[in-house]
């Protein structure tokens, strides 16, 4: 197990992830949190009932932050690279998760990590000890009312599927210019890939593959990577279409 | 972990909230943990994305996915993405080989062509191949000095094309003062040729009238002339006119002379050729002499002139010589006078 402090409740919280009572134990956890103070903390507002109750919240320092990046990697690029990796990932976590606003549970499960860690915590093994943070988070965000009333109430919609005027010819254009950017090879490559519709995708992949004397699972790899670039580009294409003045 | 999951099945049951809690919990421990299964995930995000663009996805998928679509700006985009890539590759030809991507590039959306600029297309920057670039740019950079040389060498024609005109004008300017000069020229040589036939003339003239005087002296001689009287009298004139009656030079002729010689002393002998005219004291010309040469002796040079003595009557006679340059201008030498009298 990667933490080490006793006051964590995360001790008891062995995999496997996640059980009725580790939800309870991270509940209690998260509540007990609220209540701690350090030389960061500052005082909220009485509560409605005018009780005068101090709850304090912690913010990420400085000092904090480089320790958590430390732990990452001793060498402060690759530390870098590593924790945007990180936030990319717990992103996707969140989103899959069907948890609205992901980008505020990721800065709040990356702070709580950087706290602990600052206040001494051992942690041996980063990436797994920050999923049991964020599944934590995960569960906090399960009890806020407005999370599961979107769930409930909004009704799907793909109506933002359909292009306004003069947008899916701007995509055009843009994914035009991209895929022309792209290496021959690579242009090559992605678009006998995904002729799926009308041919054997088995087969067509597997001659991709035979042709490219790569494994199948090798190529499927490679034309997420050139997707992927070229999904980059046209983002980039078209919010640059969008700031240019009409 | 879950070694033995079946990766396609279990990430897309998992993207669309299809797994239980445990089974989600164990694909995100795994993520986490590595990199590798993470794209994993990204890929299987992307094979649902297509699939449900191409509308292949079940009812309850369906709805699934697009529940989460309604979450996620992200997705949303994505399945843009999808939207355009699959038009693009859905028009790709069926069969044999994969088409050129050149030829995929011009029908990325159905029933509409490709909108690529047209000089992309006429300078080959629309080809995959690299060699086909190659030989495009290499033709183009040909173009670009080939197309500089030639410019270089039109604006060398064209000086030296404005020089010439320039000349030409000058030239037709000049042309009207050359025309008068050649005709100058012609009727100068006219008139030489002319005078040249009369020099001729007055040459024979002169010498049959030496002929003649030769033959009448002969008769003088041998009948009517007394003797001690010469055919033919000569005469030195020196240069310069004197109204000094005493001074002058006389000549007298007596009867039965054929002939007379003047021997005229030039100052200087500045001409190629010369003419002089014999006339009496009212200004009438006696005799003309053309085509004279100066003839040099040890001191001076001398014109000489022979008239029949019967042409001279008893007065005052002035000879008036003139010199005629290379280019038949004439020019007064000296002036000569001497009297004639007759006893």
């Amino acid at each position: 197990m990667e933490v080490n402090s006793t006051q964590n409740l995360l001790l008891d919280y062995n995999p496997p992830l996640p059980s009725l009572t580790a939800k309870a134990k991270a509940v209690s956890f998260l509540a007990e949190e609220n209540l701690q103070h350090n030389g960061n903390d500052q005082k909220e507002p009485t509560d409605a009932t005018g009780s005068r109750r101090e709850r304090v919240k912690w913010s990420l320092t400085q000092q904090a932050f480089d320790k958590l990046l430390a732990c990452f990697s001793p060498d402060r690029d690759e530390a870098a690279r590593q924790y945007e990796f990180t936030r990319v990932k717990l992103l996707r976590f969140f989103e899959w998760r069907g948890i609205c606003s992901p980008d505020k549970r990721v800065d709040e499960t990356l702070d709580r990590v950087a706290r602990r860690i600052d206040e001494g915590q051992q942690i041996d093994n980063l990436p797994p000890y920050i999923y049991k943070v964020a599944y934590l988070v995960f569960l906090e965000a399960l009890k806020e009312p407005k999370h599961t009333a979107d769930l409930e109430t909004d009704p799907p919609s793909t109506n933002a599927l359909v292009f306004e005027e003069g947008e899916q010819e701007r995509r055009r254009r843009c994914f035009d210019r991209c895929l022309e950017e792209l290496a021959a090879d690579s242009r090559k490559l992605i678009l006998d890939y995904y002729q799926e519709e009308r041919r054997a995708k088995i087969e067509l992949r597997k001659l991709l593959a035979d042709r490219l004397g790569v494994p199948l699972n090798a190529l499927r790899i490679r034309a997420h990577r050139i997707r992927a670039r070229l999904e980059q580009c046209i983002e980039k294409c078209i919010s640059k279409f969008d700031t240019q003045p009409a | 972990m879950a070694g033995n999951v079946n990766i396609d099945g279990d990430y897309v049951r998992y993207l669309l909230g299809k797994l239980t809690d445990q089974e989600s919990a164990r694909i995100e421990e795994r993520l986490f943990a590595d990199d590798g299964s993470f794209e994993e995930l990204e890929i299987a995000e992307e094979e649902l994305i297509d699939a449900y663009v191409r509308n292949k996805l079940s009812a309850d998928d369906n709805r699934l996915f697009e529940t989460k679509l309604s979450h996620s700006s992200r997705l949303l985009e994505r399945v843009r993405f999808a939207l355009i890539l699959s038009a693009a590759v859905s028009t790709v030809p069926e069969q044999g080989e994969p088409a050129p991507v050149s030829e995929t590039i011009t029908s990325l959306v159905p029933g509409e062509r490709y909108n690529k600029p047209w000089w992309k297309d006429f300078l080959g920057m629309s080809s995959s191949q690299p060699a086909f670039r190659m030989a495009f740019a290499a033709f183009a950079l040909l173009l670009l000095v080939a197309g500089a040389a030639m410019f270089t060498e039109w604006m060398k024609l064209r000086r030296e094309s404005q020089r010439l005109l320039a000349e030409q004008e000058a030239i037709q300017q000049q042309k009207p003062e050359l025309e008068r000069k050649s005709a100058e020229q012609q009727s100068q040589n006219e008139r030489l040729t002319a005078e040249s036939q009369r020099q001729r003339r007055q040459q024979a003239e002169d010498q049959k009238l030496i002929d003649e005087s030769r033959r009448a002296e002969k008769q003088s001689q041998e009948s009517a002339r007394p003797p001690g009287v010469p055919g033919i009298l000569s005469l030195v004139l020196p240069p310069g006119l004197t109204r000094d009656s005493g001074a002058q030079h006389n000549l007298i002729v007596p009867p039965g002379t054929s002939a007379v010689r003047l021997s005229l002393v030039l100052d200087a002998d500045e001409y190629p050729r010369y003419r002089a005219v014999v006339k009496n004291a009212q200004g009438a010309e006696v005799r003309r002499f053309n085509g004279l040469k100066a003839r040099r002796t040890s001191a001076s040079s001398i014109i000489a002139l022979t008239l029949p003595a019967k042409t001279l009557t008893a007065g005052n006679y002035i000879v008036q010589v003139e010199g005629l340059t290379s280019t038949g201008v004439a020019e007064p030498s000296n002036d000569y006078a001497f009297r004639v009298t007759k006893p």
